[in-house]
């Protein structure tokens, strides 16, 4: 198998070039059969790999290349690294993915743009095989953009509503800035010659980079962290992820859960040898996740969008992976790398299917008592949502535990500061059972809320979402037309409120069945590095330099499971049981402020909008008005001004230059006219004047 | 046999005999002092046997050819006019994959078809001198020679203007009134274009730079918008402004030189020039760099460009930016650099400052641009900024990506042109505040269109993206810049380093205005008033696929081009870079 692995990726992308071409002339059904039976294809291919890994039949990394890119020194061969890292994440994406397109046959039902849904996810799963697969760092950069560019399509599906387009966007914009300081990190990898191989990093880089100056490594590895922040979204760069959810669930669960923003780390982990040789790398990587990771949590216990809560959650746990990564827990953040992905899937293909029961209602306020209806959904919800709170035993638990074991022991070697890590860790154990708690709360428990008068906060979002969509609408289109009337014609009408109560049903079995094999990955892989109870097969396979030394520390696991047990008794008394003293509370004037600054994420895109974005765009309006009346006008003033010089000089032509000819000339004229009368042509004048001439001519020299 | 048909085949036939009878005429004038018949037959056939000459004289001949066709006959002058314009690609791109070396093996050596197939040989572009070179008495008073050839700058230029060319004549199929003179006019100049990518001789670049620059002034003057004469006196005037000043340059050149010959590979290396005193010298660059300047075109000298851009007709848009732009650059790389190397290392900082400022600038007045034309105008002196940095950096990076950039630029922007074409074709707006919901309306249209926006950001995978990258990393590995030169503080290469990171933020401006554009026309709830435009009709979509599909294959294998040039930037790198 590991000689034709490269067939992994082009599966999905035979699937894509089939339906983008051929799309309108096959139906759906040949659309999402083929894609999907080309993704189970690849599980099939992923499995072979790891097999081949497990056994040995093939050890440590094997790469095969072919020349691709040639140009100067600029040499490119087109590579695979397929490390054990590569070969699991490979089977992560593969299944996850495989489940995904399963899903999307029922959730994307009906769609107008059906099979170009499935076109873009086929061409997101080839570009993230590629980033998987791929050893050199620009063919990286390569399937790192395409998937950034289906990331951006699959967000703006929707492409009638304003949020959406703003998301997609935003999306592209804030990952380009990212992947900006990553190009420059590439090109500094050439400037210091140092290899652009994944394979050839280790060697090259081990001994803390003894090749290079500190500070070359250090800044090697800082801007080429700037991709993985703005992919994996952690701040300053994770404004774009929560607005990402305008996408369809299925997109939410593939690219904005468990595989593209994992890409981050994955990143992360390919150039672990870069970021290792540096102290300063590791403290950054470390502080950004840790950072991220509490301030996101603590977003998601206020959002009321049951994907945002997800979505805040993605955040907060791909900052623990930086966070694992930045105390040397490598064989930690690969683990919950691939736990996550196939909790956090399961989460939003769950949510998915929660919506499409509530007939397309997002907000948890018009949920509740789904549990009883929708007994599937809940159940494998439940099991994954377990295992993202770290609640032993399920999956999330033992890479959780392993990365606050790594913190802990990183904390006790360097001490001081660094122990603000494992404070850091601990704290979002505590706030992730919590949020996830409420989240369960307010969806499953209690009693079906749907059919309710919404609530007033409720009506109030509603109609700001509303009249977003509107306000922008009656602007663009309005203008050129007689009013909105012309724009909702009779087929079109805005929708009405429905008046019939329904009941949420539980969704087809196709929905179900991804649900249930994604809940079992994601409840219990986890037991492949289960060091507790003995089973160390993770540990010895994820291994970066020496061997990962699997002891269990006791301390650590018990602080966190209390942590986690904590959050949920928390979360529990404050949204389930609701005592009187806490509702006291909910309502004073600290606490509605505190809420209100976390339901606007602290204010961060108010100000990225204000002050960058509109910075940027009367600096634009500037730029015009410069080139209108600056530049252009001294080309013109230099036109006129020749023009005015050429009237000025045919002026001096025609007064000066033939003023003097034509004075000649009415010299001659003046000199003629006086002249003239001599010569009148009568004989008697000129006798008259001989005459007088004789005489005179007698009198001058007879008197003088 | 039908009616009609018949009518066909005498008019084809009619055609035909008008073009031998042209060609006889310009026989008879060839004659004209040579002695022997034989003599007279060899010189004429090598001649017009070189392939470049032959792809330059098909259209000037074509252009001729339509003057004697009646000019209310449409469809024939369209036709005779793509045939004209696809000789050199037909040619061009035989060089390019050697399909004539193939199909001489079906002819024997000695025979004419043979012999001419094997000047017709495979590009060569690892080859020291030029290909298809040809050296031939011209103006003998003055010693100005008849010099074309192609080397690994000119030829990929050369197949480009060939391929744009054809695709704009298909565009140019639109033009419903004048098609005649139209025609003649566009023959005329694409012949002109070739000539310039082609000519080694001064004085032929010259006469070649200027027969470009009159039918583009007719072009656009008389098929244009509705402010089409301030337009074209604008550009006609600003680009005379500059290549005065190139023939000051030229005359003051040829008499330093002292070899008493205006061949541009002689003076090249002339000690006379080299020697010159520093002000002569930097008189000669700066008439050289102001014409160049000029037609990139670089920061002050642009506004010539949107306004040029948003009054010609599409297919002149295509063209301008597509080919007519790249004149400068190749000027750049043809005189510029290889002759006055040390100037262009000591104000390096200056120019690359102009370059620079224009990247960032023409992002930034693209991003308010209400006018959808107008937008990719200024993203033209946007991509055009990289291309001049590149080449300042002076290394084999920064050139090679100069000239991948000129491909993709014109490719991308063409394509761009052409969709805006498109839209205005339809809407007859070109105001992007009116239009919206384009994606759903006309998704053919859609599809192209994001093709040429992604690749015109830079997204990899497509074409866009190698030229940007090399440029940058070129810039940032540059110590090109004159070491003394502390600008602001900053020692010389540092502030190369320093260029080439504002050159990285000026792809995130790029990105942004470029999705914004096309939010605002293609996103979106469909467009009550556009609803039921019909989408590209086969004419308009055969223009685009084309360049749609050289921009996803050469994005994802840019080898076949990158083995046109990488051997040229290599040796004029290394020309360059005795300096240090």
């Amino acid at each position: 198998m590991h000689n034709w692995v490269w067939l992994i990726p082009a599966l999905p992308l035979i699937s894509f070039i089939v339906i983008i071409f051929f799309g309108y002339r096959i139906k759906d059904r040949a659309s999402h059969l083929l894609a999907t039976w080309m993704m189970m294809l690849t599980i099939v291919g992923a499995v072979l790999v790891l097999l081949e890994k497990f056994t040995g039949a093939a050890t440590g990394a094997f790469t095969q290349a072919f020349p691709w890119v040639q140009v100067g020194d600029l040499k490119i061969p087109f590579t695979t690294y397929l490390d054990n890292p590569a070969a699991i994440t490979l089977l992560m994406v593969a299944i996850t993915a495989g489940f995904i397109h399963l899903f999307s046959q029922g959730y994307m039902k009906g769609d107008v743009r059906y099979s170009l849904f499935f076109a873009l996810i086929s061409l997101f799963s080839f570009s993230m095989f590629g980033v998987v697969l791929t050893d050199h760092f620009i063919s990286f950069l390569i399937f790192w953009e395409i998937m950034g560019f289906c990331s951006y399509a699959l967000i703006g599906f929707y492409i009638e509503k304003r949020s959406a387009q703003l998301a997609m966007k935003k999306a592209f914009i804030v990952t380009r800035i990212g992947d900006v300081g990553m190009i420059l990190g590439i090109i500094m990898l050439y400037y210091v010659g140092a290899p652009l191989r994944f394979s050839e990093m280790a060697a090259y880089f081990g001994h803390g980079g003894a090749h290079l100056s500190q500070a070359a490594v250090t800044t090697i590895g800082l801007l080429l962290f700037c991709g993985a922040v703005g992919k994996s979204a952690q701040f300053p760069l994770h404004v774009w992820l929560p607005d990402a959810m305008e996408g369809p669930t299925p997109v939410s669960a593939l690219i904005h859960a468990a595989t593209m923003v994992s890409a981050g780390v994955y990143l992360v982990v390919r150039i672990f040898p870069i970021v290792q040789a540096s102290v300063v790398t590791m403290t950054v990587v470390a502080a950004v996740g840790a950072f991220t990771a509490l301030i996101t949590a603590l977003v998601g216990l206020v959002m009321n969008d049951i994907k945002k809560v997800l979505a805040y959650s993605t955040m907060s746990q791909l900052g623990y992976m930086f966070l694992a990564l930045g105390v040397a827990g490598y064989t930690a953040g690969v683990f919950h790398l691939i736990n996550h992905a196939f909790f956090k899937a399961c989460l939003f293909l769950g949510s998915g299917s929660v919506i499409m029961g509530c007939h397309h209602q997002q907000d948890m306020r018009r949920m509740g008592g789904l549990a009883k209806l929708m007994p599937i959904t809940f159940v494998t919800f439940l099991i994954a949502s377990l295992s993202l709170m770290g609640i032993p035993p399920f999956s999330g638990f033992w890479s959780k535990d392993e990365i606050l074991g790594s913190a802990y022991a990183w904390g006790s070697e360097h001490g001081g500061a660094y122990w603000l890590l494992f404070l850091a860790g601990e704290l979002v154990a505590f706030l992730t059972a919590a949020y996830m708690t409420r989240l369960l709360i307010l969806t499953f428990a209690g009693k079906y809320r749907g059919n309710d008068a919404p609530t007033e906060d409720f009506v109030e979002d509603q109609a700001k979402l509303q009249s977003e969509q509107e306000n922008w609408e009656i602007k663009k289109y309005d203008r050129s037309l007689g009013g909105l009337k012309t724009l909702y014609r009779e087929d079109e009408e805005p929708e009405k409120h429905e008046e019939h109560r329904h009941v949420p049903r539980e969704s087809p079995w196709v929905v179900g069945a991804s649900l249930i094999v994604l809940a079992l990955f994601g409840g219990f892989f986890g037991f492949v590095g289960a060091v507790p109870l003995g089973i160390t097969w993770w540990q010895g396979f994820i291994t970066f330099g020496h061997a990962h030394h699997a002891e269990v520390n006791w301390l650590v696991m018990g602080i966190s499971t209390a942590m986690a047990l904590g959050g949920v008794f928390v979360a529990y008394i404050i949204w389930g049981a609701k005592f009187a003293v806490f509702m006291r509370l909910y309502r004073t004037r600290l606490v509605q402020v505190l809420q209100a600054v976390l339901a606007n994420r602290y204010y961060m895109d108010h100000f990225y909008n204000g002050i960058i974005v509109r910075g940027f765009m009367v600096l634009a309006k500037a730029s015009r008005i410069f080139d209108t009346w600056v530049v252009d006008l001294i080309v013109n003033a230099f036109g006129a001004g020749t023009k005015m010089f050429a009237y000025a000089y045919a002026w001096f032509d025609l007064w000066v230059v033939d003023g003097l000819v034509n004075l000649a000339g009415y010299m001659w004229l003046g000199i003629k006219r006086g002249i003239r009368p001599l010569q009148s042509g009568y004989l008697q004048h000129y006798m008259l004047v001989l005459i007088i001439a004789a005489v005179l001519f007698w009198v001058v020299r007879y008197f003088f | 046999m039908s009616e009609a048909r018949r009518n066909l085949l005498s008019e084809i036939l009619r055609q035909a005999v008008t073009v031998i009878i042209v060609l006889g005429v310009l026989f008879v004038l060839a004659a004209i002092g040579h002695t022997s018949e034989d003599q007279l037959i060899g010189a004429f056939t090598n001649f017009f046997r070189n392939p470049v000459n032959l792809s330059i004289f098909a259209p000037i001949l074509g252009a001729v050819t339509l003057m004697f066709i009646n000019h209310r006959k449409h469809g024939t002058l369209r036709g005779w006019a793509l045939v004209f314009t696809a000789i050199p690609l037909v040619i061009t791109a035989g060089l390019w994959l050697g399909w004539w070396d193939v199909l001489g093996r079906l002819f024997s050596p000695t025979s004419f078809l043979g012999e001419t197939m094997r000047v017709w040989m495979r590009f060569v572009p690892s080859f020291e001198g030029f290909n298809y070179f040809l050296d031939r008495n011209w103006i003998d008073i003055l010693n100005v020679h008849y010099i074309v050839g192609l080397d690994g700058l000119s030829f990929p230029l050369f197949l480009m203007t060939a391929f744009i060319s054809v695709l704009a004549c298909i565009a140019s199929f639109g033009i419903k009134e004048r098609v005649k003179e139209y025609f003649i006019l566009y023959l005329l100049l694409v012949g002109g274009m070739l000539g310039v990518f082609a000519a080694l001789d001064y004085f032929l670049f010259y006469v070649f730079w200027e027969v470009s620059l009159v039918p583009m002034y007719f072009l656009i003057g008389i098929w244009g918008g509705p402010r089409r004469m301030y337009a074209a006196i604008k550009f006609f005037l600003f680009t005379l402004f500059g290549s005065v000043f190139m023939l000051v340059a030229i005359i003051t050149m040829f008499l330093f030189a002292g070899v008493g010959t205006f061949s541009m590979i002689e003076l090249a290396d002339a000690p006379g020039i080299a020697s010159a005193m520093v002000g002569y010298r930097l008189l000669m660059f700066g008439g050289f760099f102001l014409a160049f300047s000029i037609k990139v075109p670089l920061f002050p000298f642009h506004t010539w460009l949107p306004d040029a851009h948003v009054e010609a007709p599409t297919p002149i848009s295509v063209i301008l930016a597509g080919i007519l732009l790249k004149m400068g650059s190749y000027g750049y790389m043809r005189v510029l650099y290889p002759t006055f190397p040390d100037l262009g290392y000591w104000l390096g900082a200056f120019i690359g400052l102009l370059a620079v400022v224009s990247i960032i600038y023409g992002a930034m007045v693209a991003m308010v641009q209400p006018d959808l034309k107008k937008l990719v105008a200024y993203s033209s002196v946007s991509h055009m900024g990289f291309i001049i940095l590149g080449i300042v950096s002076m290394n084999p990076d920064g050139f090679n990506g100069a000239i991948l950039q000129m491909i993709a630029h014109g490719l991308g922007t063409g394509a761009l042109f052409l969709l805006v074409g498109v839209i205005y074709d339809r809407t007859h707006t070109r105001m992007i505040k009116d239009l919206g919901g384009l994606m759903i309306t006309m998704p053919r249209f859609a599809f192209v269109m994001y093709i040429a926006a992604l690749s015109s950001l830079g997204l990899p995978s497509l074409i866009g993206f190698w030229g940007e990258f090399l440029i940058i990393k070129g810039t940032f590995a540059s110590n090109a810049v004159w070491q003394q030169v502390i600008a602001w503080g900053v020692q010389g290469d540092a502030l190369m380093r320093i260029y080439a990171v504002i050159a990285a933020i000026g792809i995130v401006l790029t990105a942004g205005y470029i999705l914004w554009m096309v939010e605002r026309v293609m996103l979106g709830r469909e467009h009550p008033r556009w609803k039921g435009l019909p989408d590209m009709i086969a004419r308009e979509y055969w223009a685009l696929v084309p360049i749609a599909v050289f921009i996803v294959f050469f994005g994802l294998y840019p080898r076949p081009l990158m083995r046109m040039f990488e051997f040229f930037s290599g040796a004029l790198a290394e020309k360059v870079l005795i300096m240090f």
